[in-house]
């Protein structure tokens, strides 16, 4: 039991120094409750306020620590220590200045105390003031030649100085003496970046890998790591350490512009773009950043990955939307299919049914023709559908835009005695046997579609003139090109109301019972060729629809 | 007392399959029609008890649109169909169609479907104003307005409309059972 006031002074400097020699924080809390309980059942009030703000520094409390210390300096301003931890807090809180004064109180009562000549020389070195720094540490040395810190910080401030030579003989002294296992994976740490600094890479990186073997979380290591695999040229290694550096980190400007350095080394274009653009946000004034950045956007292998990049991500969404667009396509003219067939199948279960209910004489003259229509759709179903493969898939190829009309015309005048061409290119282009990129197909299928639609609507018989022309386009189509093929195909039959005119182009419109491919498909036919349908006929004297394709 | 039952498809086939296939069933009065437009006017002319129609000759909007217009003229509107999409089914019964049939069911189970339907559709009318009280409400809730425009006469309401209107209950009645022969109509004297 520490009985005498003198006693208690001791075992108070002894719980200080105990505290200051673990990282464990609640160790450190069990020695500042017995400090303090100590000093409440002796009255020691100058010593309860002591520990109050060693328990609020621990914390990270600062101010209410300084609060504290401040009011233990008010009841002993004669006691060392208490100016010393003054002055600890003051560091913490960057006043230097400051804590100089409070430690020159503290080496003023007691000259010899080396804890407080060191923390003079980190608070000096602090400041820049590397000479005074150095004189202050090599004092604490003198005084305290068993405490590893002391060798410690000459190391770093002789490593500051460039004499790095020196700063690793320091570590591996401080070493020597057993340090604290964080401390270990500093010195060795710090040990590593004196001999990279001097040019021994191998050896740097042996002592890296130690520390990070006795603290795998120590990201500074894993930079510095990085760092010397960088300086070897090892970028697969170094991209790995400083990229967790930089998790950890990502206010260590050095690992983070080494780590920019790497990707564009390792041409991991997309990644290594971000990190400098994002290192120039957070580091402005980063010279390697700039050069970095400098270097991708003028180095021609670079500029040309981003225009590829660029073409790419266009092509993709290109890509995207035709798929979109097909896929829209097909679902329509599934819906279609599943609606042909569904009428198909509901009037031939009607005509089983009955025959199952009243027997085979109930199968007549009128069934069988209903059959027969049935088993015709069928086939025209079946047409489509091999034909539906091909408008979407299909590349474009040069056409002979008159030659495959005449075909057309031919393949319906030869069961309907209906229609005329009349081609008004023949003075122009089309004699010289213009060729349009089209999808053939395609085009073929809609100009037929169209002509077998104008025949099954007029159940009487009509003219159908089929006009060409290439023109400019007109202003106001919707078409992206600077010519157009018009196909005009109009006939004197009943023609469509006005409004009716956009929705005949809706998907399952259909003025017959719903044989031919439907004016939807002919619309989306046009518009995978990016061009444009209307209808512009009157009611009562004829439909006339007018199919622009641009020529491309 | 047969059901006047009108049909509209688009195939005169199916017309023909189906008006046998209720002939059968002891439905003895239908009528035909394969075009929309055709249709509408000929329901405008003539009450029918049940319309069955398809929904092909027409777009979606339209769709909803026919039912609508069939509903204003007759009391009992099926929709057949063999259309995939659920959605415009489920239009034609917000438009108010009593039922919808998917001509693509296996086997002849479209057509039973619809048999029944027709069967429980009427029997459902006949019992409508008896269960919901709904038109001798409408009177109530109009009895002032009424009262201008039809003082001292019987009134014939269905679906909360005026259907008809005469100074003779025997007369009124007569041509109501005559017209609406499955539908109850409230008939009321408004003093």
């Amino acid at each position: 039991m520490a009985n005498t006031k003198a006693e208690r002074i001791n075992k108070y400097h002894e719980i200080e120094t105990r505290c200051f020699s673990t990282l464990d924080n609640k160790k450190i809390q069990k020695h500042i409750s017995t400090a303090q309980k100590l000093a409440k059942e002796n009255d020691d009030s100058e010593y309860l306020t002591y520990f109050t703000a060693a328990e609020y520094f621990y914390k990270k409390n600062e101010k209410k620590a300084l609060e504290s210390i401040e009011a233990a300096l008010k009841i002993d301003r004669k006691n060392a220590l208490f100016h010393r931890s003054y002055g600890v807090i003051l560091s913490a809180m960057g006043r230097y200045k400051d804590a100089l004064d409070a430690f020159k109180q503290a080496l003023a009562l007691n000259k010899s105390d080396h804890r407080a000549m060191r923390y003079m020389a980190v608070a000096y070195f602090q400041l820049n003031r590397d000479q005074e720094a150095m004189e202050k540490i090599s004092d604490a040395i003198d005084n305290g030649k068993d405490d590893y810190r002391n060798y410690k910080i000459r190391g770093i401030i002789l490593s500051r100085l460039d004499r790095d030579e020196d700063a690793v003989k320091e570590f591996d002294f401080a070493l020597g003496l057993n340090p604290l296992k964080f401390d270990r994976v500093e010195l060795l740490r710090r040990k590593g970046v004196s001999q990279s600094k001097l040019g021994y890479e191998r050896e740097a990186i042996e002592e890296f890998e130690n520390a990070i073997a006795l603290d795998g979380n120590d990201y500074l290591a894993k930079g510095w790591l990085g760092n010397s695999y960088l300086k070897l040229k090892e970028y697969d290694k170094a991209e790995v350490l400083l990229k967790e550096a930089v998790k950890s980190a990502e206010e260590r400007e050095e690992f983070y512009s080494d780590y920019a350095e790497v990707l564009v080394n390792l041409d991991s274009f997309k990644q290594a773009k971000k990190t400098i653009d994002r290192g120039l946000v957070l580091f402005p004034d980063n010279e390697k950043f700039k050069s970095l950045k400098f270097f991708i956007t003028s180095d021609p292998h670079w500029i040309k990955h981003f225009n590829e990049q660029e073409r790419l991500l266009e092509e993709e969404k290109r890509k995207s939307e035709e798929f979109q667009r097909k896929l829209q396509y097909f679902e329509r003219f599934s819906q279609r299919v599943i609606h042909r067939v569904g009428n198909v199948h509901f009037l031939l279960a009607g005509i089983i049914g009955l025959i199952k209910k009243k027997g085979t004489a109930s199968f007549d003259e009128d069934k069988l023709e209903a059959i027969e229509k049935m088993n015709d759709m069928i086939s025209k179903l079946i047409g489509e559908l091999k034909a539906i493969e091909k408008p979407v898939f299909s590349e474009r190829e040069k056409v002979d835009v008159a030659k495959e009309i005449h075909v057309l015309q031919s393949a319906i005048e030869s069961r309907v005695d209906a229609v005329r061409l009349i081609n008004k290119l023949d003075k122009k282009s089309f004699k010289k046997n213009i060729k349009i990129s089209l999808f053939k197909e395609s085009f073929s299928q809609a100009i037929g579609e169209l002509l077998e639609n104008a025949v099954q609507v007029n159940k009487d018989k009509i003219d159908i003139k089929i006009y060409l022309e290439i023109m400019e386009t007109p202003k106001d189509l919707p078409v992206d090109a600077n010519e157009v093929l018009l196909v005009k195909v109009a006939d004197n039959g009943v023609g469509i109301a006005t409004e009716k005119k956009e929705e005949i182009f809706e998907p399952l419109f259909s003025t017959t019972s719903g044989n031919g491919l439907g004016l939807s498909i002919i619309k989306s036919i046009v518009a995978e060729h990016g061009g444009f349908i209307r209808e512009t006929g009157t009611l009562g004297q004829g439909a006339c629809f007018e199919l622009y394709f641009p020529i491309i | 007392m047969d059901p006047k039952i009108l049909i509209i498809d688009n195939l005169p086939e199916n017309l023909e399959t189906m008006k046998e296939w209720l002939e059968g069933e002891d439905f003895k009065s239908i009528e035909m029609i394969d075009n929309a437009e055709v249709a509408k006017k000929r329901a405008k002319e003539t009450h029918f008890d049940v319309i069955v129609t398809d929904m092909v000759m027409v777009t979606e909007t339209d769709g909803y649109e026919l039912v609508k217009y069939f509903r204003e003229l007759s009391q009992l509107v099926i929709v057949i169909t063999a259309h995939p999409d659920d959605n415009v089914l489920k239009r034609c019964m917000r438009a108010g169609a009593y039922d919808y049939i998917d001509k693509k069911k296996k086997g002849q189970a479209a057509y039973d479907e619809l048999v029944a339907s027709i069967r429980e559709g009427l029997q459902t009318l006949k019992q409508k104003n008896i269960v919901y009280n709904k038109d001798s409400l409408f009177v109530r809730d109009n009895f002032q307005d009424l009262r201008k425009e039809y003082k001292g006469k019987f009134i014939a309401v269905l679906d909360e409309k005026i259907v008809d209107n005469d100074e003779n209950y025997k007369k009124l009645k007569d041509r109501m059972e005559e017209k609406y022969r499955y539908s109850r109509v409230f008939m009321v004297n408004i003093p």
